[in-house]
């Protein structure tokens, strides 16, 4: 499997020893993306990003942070994907920024990790200006990580019938969580997440491990044809 | 990964004080006394304390029956939390006061979201007198940092509250607040998982005031084991948390 909701961070709520962790992953045969946590508190995120980057190991699959009103680096090349906090960074609602980014992607031809929810309590993405850009951009992947079950009624309604949007497990809490969101928005896109450190590896590799069926295959091959792999 | 070889030690041990049946729409969610027990024996959960989700957000009498019934099928595996919304007066004491006098119900549900009203407030505190007369817990919706369940508990000194979802995204505060509250537990079951969550409750209330819950199907029990598992406790610690709390504090034995 490949969890495409894993921070790395320096701050001290959430730092850890990465490579203790990729270790204990590796051992559950899961393979990650390193998404940059930190970010969210800078106004060059993608900087920022590239900074993190000399700190894990060199073979493993990144998504820098990008910010449109930043700028893009060259190295957006190597990135395997994007990572943006709209809530954290205050575009959420602002559609231009929005397309923004989502031009890139397309231009880029790179998926877009969108961070929906980050930590509880706080707000969560407009996932109906999510819908909309995601119709006005067919090629471009999308994957809406930290949603719950509150969200089940509008990921029908919006999600289900857009091939492009993905939906990761780490915050989806209610009982089957795996099974309802494979039942409800399609079998094809639903990813593995864990939001560590946020939340420990354990609640999201049980969820997997006590699922009905063995869905780890399905998982690994939704992102495989999430990252283009 | 060894937190789920712990998991594996107490297959069949594990007592869950909050779990519900019923339908939930705005969730999707359908879970009958039945399924229940499917889930608890794919956890190894020896039994758990439910109440319905209608006695919570449509009608209580409809509700607790459903649980009646559940209890009845599965008597070793349900044990029934009675709900009555406090604004129904007289009506909702003599409902509980059945329930435990007449079924045996183990404890009182509460829900201040649902019931739209605070159980510190006077019609609350009313029906959770009667509750704590009756020498059984109250089982408190608690998503405020704990403010409501030290309320009660100021008022009610003698009165066992467990205060579900330990005060929500709030929980350090909470974990303070009950602190000095011996009459206070929390159960540790919601959404939030966050990391380090369970080792600092037991760092600041101790392993004997913490009781494992998985609020189905709110919530996957994945979800409740994980935090849980993730603390990496002394086997004493999980002990109290899975089991022997229930047994010493609500007389339930696996």
């Amino acid at each position: 499997m490949i969890d495409v909701n894993f921070y790395y961070s320096r701050l001290i709520d959430y730092s850890c020893n990465i490579q203790e962790v990729l270790k204990e992953l590796e051992e559950e045969n899961v393979d990650v993306v390193v998404s940059f946590l930190d970010t969210i508190y800078t106004v060059t995120p993608m900087e920022t990003s590239l900074k993190l980057l000399k700190e894990i190991p060199s073979e493993v699959k990144y998504a820098l942070t990008i910010h449109p009103v930043e700028g893009f680096a060259s190295s957006l090349e190597d990135t395997i994907a994007f990572r943006i906090f709209p809530v954290q960074h205050n575009f959420h609602k602002d559609r231009k920024l929005l397309e923004k980014v989502f031009t890139t992607a397309e231009q880029y031809e790179k998926p877009i990790l969108i961070t929906g929810r980050l930590k509880w309590g706080e707000p969560i993405v407009d996932l109906k200006l999510l819908a909309d850009l995601a119709r006005e951009f067919p090629k471009v992947k999308t994957c809406i990580t930290g949603l719950n079950y509150g969200e089940i009624l509008d990921i029908i309604r919006l999600f289900s019938d857009l091939n492009n949007v993905y939906l990761d497990i780490s915050y989806f809490q209610s009982l089957n969580a795996l099974q309802v969101l494979l039942n409800y928005l399609s079998k094809e896109r639903v990813l593995f997440g864990t939001a560590f450190p946020l939340q420990p590896l354990e609640v999201n590799l049980l969820k997997v491990k006590m699922a009905e069926k063995d869905v780890t295959k399905i998982l690994e091959r939704n992102a495989k044809n999430f990252l283009s792999l | 990964m060894r937190a789920f070889d712990i998991l594996e030690e107490f297959k069949g041990l594990i007592i869950d004080v909050h779990a519900h049946i019923g339908c939930d729409q705005r969730f999707l969610f359908r879970l009958s006394d039945e399924e229940i027990v499917k889930v608890y024996d794919k956890y190894g959960i020896a039994k758990g304390f439910v109440s319905s989700i209608s006695s919570l957000t449509s009608d209580y009498k409809k509700g607790n029956l459903e649980v009646l019934e559940a209890v009845r099928k599965y008597p070793n595996r349900i044990i029934g939390l009675v709900a009555a919304n406090p604004y129904y007066g007289e009506e909702a004491i003599r409902e509980v006061e059945k329930y435990v006098r007449e079924y045996g119900f183990r404890g009182v549900k509460f829900h201040p979201f649902y019931f739209k009203i605070e159980p510190s407030e006077p019609l609350s505190l009313k029906l959770l007198e009667k509750v704590s007369r009756l020498r059984i817990p109250l089982m408190l919706h608690s998503y405020d940092g704990g403010v409501e369940a030290v309320k009660v508990a100021n008022n009610l000194p003698n009165l066992t509250i467990i205060a579900y979802h330990c005060g929500g995204v709030r929980w350090l505060e909470a974990l303070r607040r009950f602190k000095k509250y011996d009459n206070i537990y929390v159960e540790i079951s919601s959404s939030i998982a966050d990391r380090g969550f369970i080792k600092k409750a037991v760092e600041v209330l101790g392993s004997e005031r913490i009781f494992f819950g998985t609020d189905v199907p709110y919530i996957e029990p994945a979800v409740c084991f994980g935090k849980v598992l993730e603390a990496d406790l002394p086997r004493r610690d999980y002990e109290n948390i899975f089991y022997k709390n229930a047994e010493e504090v609500l007389g339930v034995k696996p």
